[in-house]
């Protein structure tokens, strides 16, 4: 794991307490803003937009570590999406192969790692209508531990089963609503459907759900 | 006879996206209606379920992208609107209606003589007249300045990240939101920003947060996380387990609303 500060987020309080660990030995108890500000520039990392305007110019140096900080976040929307570990690689592959090209396309708005999820969802949306596809369970793939609500446990097994089987048009909103974040409007965007569709496909995805869970 | 909400109001109440009169009215049904109240619990856990940990990528990902790059492996990906949706966009075809309703109108209200309309149509159109004057600026009366929030990254040690809360406020909350992200964010607002902020390798100490909240966005990938309140564990997760300590803790899909003290009432924070 490591830490990527960005300017952006820095922020400081009307008393001026502040602190942000940057170094290996941590900077202590941080009562003079001034003093941090020294302690940042002192120890500047590398933030996301210096490794992105140098991955534009084709750095794989850059490429890299963007690889090493967001990989995860663009393999897991991937594999939400499309189901399989081999077509969620497949995609992650793609979008950093292609990364320095799109990012052109990026100009600081938001959030990278935002901007690389859209990138990512958009990506794996191409890759469902592109090609035939046939769903391989790989529910046992991962055994998570978490029980979840500790009251009244769902069954975590029948929960991603029922999940899986979902008709993809369903299965496709209630991913991207549910699990990534997305407004109907957004999610209208990505599929080219109407927000109004998108939100009759979600009702219909969770009371497909429910009919498949009791 | 009770009328229940259809699922889709339900789902929208779960989801936190309901407010006003409508989040009134099925807040009143879900104290009375048990029944619905299994249903909102059922959509947390199976949204829960839904964001659980995916697979890790293969570790050879990495150099077989190295080496289509070194390839000159072109891949055209999809960039168009990818770049955010702002809640006010308008689409082409409501702003095409705009301009005519506005072109319409005001063509019509310029062949009335002295709307402000034909004053301004006059100004534009060479010899017409005089340019209108620009109508004055109101300032508003700017209110007191708040305490801006306090957002910070907390950079882990050994996988680890270690949050305790010294002598905080009766009424600070905390939230626990596990997010796909690759930092451990910490923001605390309102009372909660004013307190002092301890640092060390995989540490933070918040000393004497006011009232307010104190929100930890946790990484899923993170292996350890552990947060303590005046010495008493309130949660920890460990690889895939998180285990919560606290007793009036409530939960949300993926995220855990902690009060500190007493029994505050929950909150649909999502």
């Amino acid at each position: 794991m490591h830490a990527a500060s960005s300017d952006h987020r820095r922020r400081r309080t009307s008393s001026g307490w502040l602190c942000k660990d940057r170094a290996p030995t941590g900077i202590g108890v941080v009562r003079n803003p001034d003093e941090t500000e020294s302690m940042l520039e002192a120890h500047a990392l590398r933030q996301d937009t210096d490794l992105v305007a140098a991955a534009r110019e084709g750095s794989i140096e850059a490429l890299g570590e963007l690889y090493r900080r967001h990989s995860r976040v663009v393999h897991a929307t991937a594999y939400r999406l499309l189901g399989t570990r081999e077509d969620a690689e497949d995609v992650l592959q793609d979008v950093f192969v292609g990364l320095p090209r799109a990012l052109r396309s990026y100009h600081e708005q938001g959030r990278f790692e935002a901007w690389l999820k859209r990138l990512a969802a958009r990506t794996a949306l191409m890759r469902l209508r592109s090609q035939r596809r046939r769903r391989e369970d790989v529910l046992d793939e991962v055994e998570p531990q978490h029980a979840g609500r500790q009251e009244h446990p769902v069954d975590r097994l029948a929960a991603r089963r029922a999940i899986a089987r979902l008709p993809e048009n369903l299965r496709v909103v209630f991913v991207l609503k549910e699990v990534e974040g997305y407004s109907h409007a957004e999610i209208a965007g990505l599929l080219d459907i109407s927000a109004i569709n998108s939100a009759t496909r979600l009702s219909r995805a969770w009371t497909m759900l429910r009919r498949e869970m009791k | 006879m009770l009328m229940h909400p259809g699922m889709e109001r339900l789902q929208a109440f779960s989801a936190g996206e309901l407010s006003g009169e409508p989040r009134r009215r099925t807040a009143d049904h879900l104290a009375q209606c048990p029944r619905c109240r299994t249903t909102i619990e059922w959509l947390d856990d199976v949204r829960f379920v839904a964001r659980e940990d995916v697979p890790e990528p293969a570790a050879d990902v990495w150099s077989k992208i190295a080496a289509r790059v070194a390839a000159k492996d072109a891949v055209l990906l999809p960039t168009e609107g990818v770049a955010p949706v702002s809640a006010g966009r308008v689409t082409s075809r409501a702003l095409r209606v705009a301009i005519l309703t506005l072109l319409l109108g005001g063509a019509a209200a310029a062949a009335i003589p002295g709307t402000w309309v034909r004053d301004v149509i006059e100004s534009i159109l060479p010899g017409k007249g005089p340019v209108l004057p620009a109508p004055p600026v109101e300032v508003a009366e700017q209110p007191a300045a708040a305490t801006p929030p306090v957002i910070l990254v907390v950079e882990p040690a050994a996988g680890a990240v270690h949050i305790t809360l010294e002598r905080p406020d009766a009424a600070v909350r905390i939230h626990v939101q596990l997010v796909d992200a690759s930092e451990f964010e910490v923001r605390a607002q309102d009372g909660a920003a004013a307190a002092t902020f301890r640092s060390s390798p995989g540490r933070l100490d918040i000393v004497e947060a006011g009232s307010g909240a104190v929100m930890l966005a946790v990484p899923r990938s993170l292996g350890r996380v552990r947060i303590d309140v005046d010495g008493r564990t309130f949660l920890i997760k460990e690889r895939g387990q998180v285990r919560v300590l606290a007793p009036t803790a409530d939960t949300i899909g993926t995220e855990y609303i902690l009060p500190v003290r007493g029994a505050a009432s929950p909150s649909n924070s999502q």
